[in-house]
């Protein structure tokens, strides 16, 4: 392991700061937080809620989540309603459920009061963790079913490798473009693991963004590397490190975990 | 397209971090209009705002539309405007002649910041020259995933204006300007964070499309030949027309409407697939309102079908009538379903293929279809928008030329 910068860099840009504020407060607050999720599995057919349910919605109200050939239905006390996709539906003022991914694979997590948690962490913020590299493409297009770093699975496409200078070595990343489910948006996605891995970071690796710069050229800012949900709260999965992604020095930068 | 695209989702981060709407205590001479800017990762996306006494309003070219609210954080120079219709903000602190902040909304995997800058005046006006404008096939992301999509590019009063059509619908109006070969226009509207940007290159068009921060697509287009470059609104949903055509749905205003009901009965009918949250939807009303008011004496009838976000009758319902007001919608709205892709197509058996928002089904006077237009060539299409409105209204007076057996 390299040691770590002994000077930091330069004060976080204030688009940072106002990333790291808001995040902090969407996790602590916000219905949707990864840290309100009491349940999240892969279902077929039908999800009983409440009495009888699985463990941990065993308490809710009752509720019964079917998945017909067309659509998603929600049947409780009050009758049968539709579900969309990707968005919270409320049980009730405490509850609510989303169902993700696609309809053969769908995925049901369901969110409670936001649960007790640490305040996230970042490392101070340090330039030297920002470097700007070359996309090589891919040989061949390709595409691969993968977990996103909320643990719902994608259908990403092989972006290429990123090359550029990391702690001082050129380093080669596999990058995958990860879309946004019902959106046009999508991420050049790193997977990473570093030395600082179970040393201060997550200890499965953390995801970071591209930011393109033009052309062919995109900017590895490690300073925004982020937590896979499994990091804030176990009951997600967490991916599998990507192949080759694992890079030797610390990456003493961006999001860091402290061990419940 | 847009419908398919996301709606943000409600945290109250934003809301809880101003006081409520205080304009009255707003720092002096915001009023006028200011040149805004999202930074994003391949460019300044330029639009509009201006303060004046009707309150804040974002501006995509000559459209303003207000921010639903405003209010300043307190003891500070912020300023929060608020667009509920999309919960999402932008917060910036006034220094001197500028504001600086940031633009945020909210999705699944957290909260997405966007720079923010405007500065007093109004952006130059720079319309593009000849050899830009027109309407240009073009491929999208051609290496990964091609895809088509039509670009209009158009030299108005204001600069350049255009849309992207794809098969589904218009990306709604865009703004912007050209310099020599280059060009960069945009749709932000609070919620689509849309920009396109390309050069010309001999006879082709290079470019890439930006959403929100850091997404690119990179596209080629070529000049339009008049081939159809896209599947045919026509050919996207197919129906049964071996039977009449049915519906049963509640009525915003309460109380079942059904394709049985007398005011049917030997009309033609317009059956309209539309959301509140389908921005193409909102371009489509005003057509059939004009459609419906200028040919219903003579035998029109059109009915809505909504398929809203929550599937809550009350809460649906609200929003549902909120658009009916705000287009002066004089026929019946109906609660049809979500806008999930199972639902449409769970309620509506006899229409096969993707269901676009909207979809406008015609039925003669028997109730059997005749036509399915998938999507909706809004104003900012031009040409195309005026062709499609002769369109329809041709189709409705060949309908109702004809004679009902009954």
């Amino acid at each position: 392991m390299l040691l770590l910068p002994a000077v930091v860099h330069a004060q976080a840009p204030p688009d940072v700061v106002a990333e790291r504020a808001d995040f902090a407060r969407w996790l602590e607050t916000a219905p949707g937080s990864p840290r309100a999720a009491v349940y999240h599995q892969p279902f077929a057919d039908e999800l009983v809620i409440g009495p009888g349910g699985p463990p941990g919605l065993e308490t809710l109200p009752p509720a019964t989540l079917h998945q017909g050939l067309l659509r998603l239905t929600l049947e409780t006390a009050d009758g049968t309603r539709g579900v969309p996709r990707n968005r919270d539906v409320a049980l009730d003022a405490r509850w609510r459920i989303r169902v993700s991914g696609d309809r053969d694979r769908s995925v049901v997590t369901v969110f409670g009061p936001a649960g007790e948690g640490k305040v996230p962490g970042w490392y101070p913020y340090d330039s030297a963790f920002v470097a700007d590299g070359t996309l090589e493409p891919p040989p061949r297009p390709a595409a691969r079913r993968m977990l996103g770093l909320d643990g719902i699975e994608v259908e990403a496409s092989h972006a290429g490798t990123w090359v550029g200078p990391v702690a001082g070595a050129e380093t080669r990343l596999t990058v995958y473009r990860m879309p946004e489910p019902g959106t046009e948006e999508s991420d050049l996605m790193i997977f990473f693991r570093d030395a600082t891995n179970d040393q201060g970071t997550y200890p499965a690796g953390r995801f970071l963004a591209l930011r393109p710069l033009g052309g062919s050229r995109y900017r590895a800012d490690f300073n925004r590397a982020r937590n896979p949900f499994c990091g804030y709260n176990g009951i997600f999965p967490c991916p599998a490190p990507w192949p080759g992604n694992a890079i030797d020095a610390a990456i003493a930068a961006g999001e860091r975990y402290a061990r419940p | 397209m847009r419908a398919l695209l996301r709606r943000a989702v409600l945290t109250g981060v934003l809301a809880a971090a101003a006081a409520p709407d205080a304009r009255a205590q707003l720092p002096g001479g915001l009023s006028g209009e200011w040149r805004a800017a999202l930074d994003l990762a391949g460019g300044p996306l330029r639009f509009r705002m201006t303060f004046g006494a009707g309150g804040p309003m974002l501006c995509n070219a000559g459209r303003c539309d207000p921010f639903s609210g405003i209010s300043v954080v307190p003891g500070t120079d912020s300023v929060v405007l608020e667009i509920a219709d999309y919960v999402a903000a932008i917060r910036a602190r006034l220094t001197g002649d500028s504001l600086v902040g940031f633009y945020r909304n909210v999705g699944n995997r957290g909260p997405r910041t966007i720079p923010f800058r405007a500065s007093r005046g109004a952006w130059p006006v720079a319309p593009p020259g000849p050899a830009l404008v027109g309407s240009w096939d073009a491929t999208f992301n051609p290496l990964e995933r091609p895809s088509p999509r039509v670009i209009e590019l158009r030299a108005t009063a204001l600069g350049l204006e255009g849309t992207i059509v794809s098969n589904s619908g218009d990306y709604g109006l865009f703004w912007g300007g050209a310099v020599a070969d280059s060009f960069a226009m945009a749709h932000f509207d609070g919620s689509f964070v849309y920009m396109l940007t390309g050069r010309l290159d001999g006879d082709t068009l290079r470019g890439v499309f930006h959403a929100g921060l850091r997404t690119q697509t990179p596209f080629v287009a070529v000049r339009s030949t008049g081939r159809p470059h896209l599947t045919p609104p026509t050919a996207v949903v197919h129906a049964d027309t071996t039977a009449p055509f049915t519906f049963a749905f509640p009525s915003v205003t309460g109380g079942l409407v059904t394709s049985d009901d007398a005011r049917f009965r030997g009309k033609v009918v317009i059956v309209d697939i539309f959301g509140t949250w389908c921005p193409t939807c909102h371009d489509a009303a005003p057509a059939l309102v004009d459609l419906y008011r200028k040919y219903h004496d003579r035998g029109l009838e059109i009915v809505g079908l909504a398929y809203e976000v929550t599937g809550d009758t009350a809460v649906d319902g609200a929003i549902v009538r909120r658009f009916r007001d705000k287009f002066g919608i004089p026929f019946p709205l109906l609660l049809a379903g979500m806008n999930d892709s199972e639902s449409p197509g769970a309620t509506q058996p006899q229409l096969s293929g993707p269901i676009a928002f909207p979809t406008a089904i015609f039925l003669d006077r028997t109730g059997r279809v005749r036509k399915v237009h998938a999507g909706f060539y809004g104003p900012a299409t031009g040409e195309a928008h005026d062709a499609l409105v002769r369109d329809l209204e041709e189709t409705v007076r060949q309908l109702l030329a004809e004679r009902w057996p009954g």
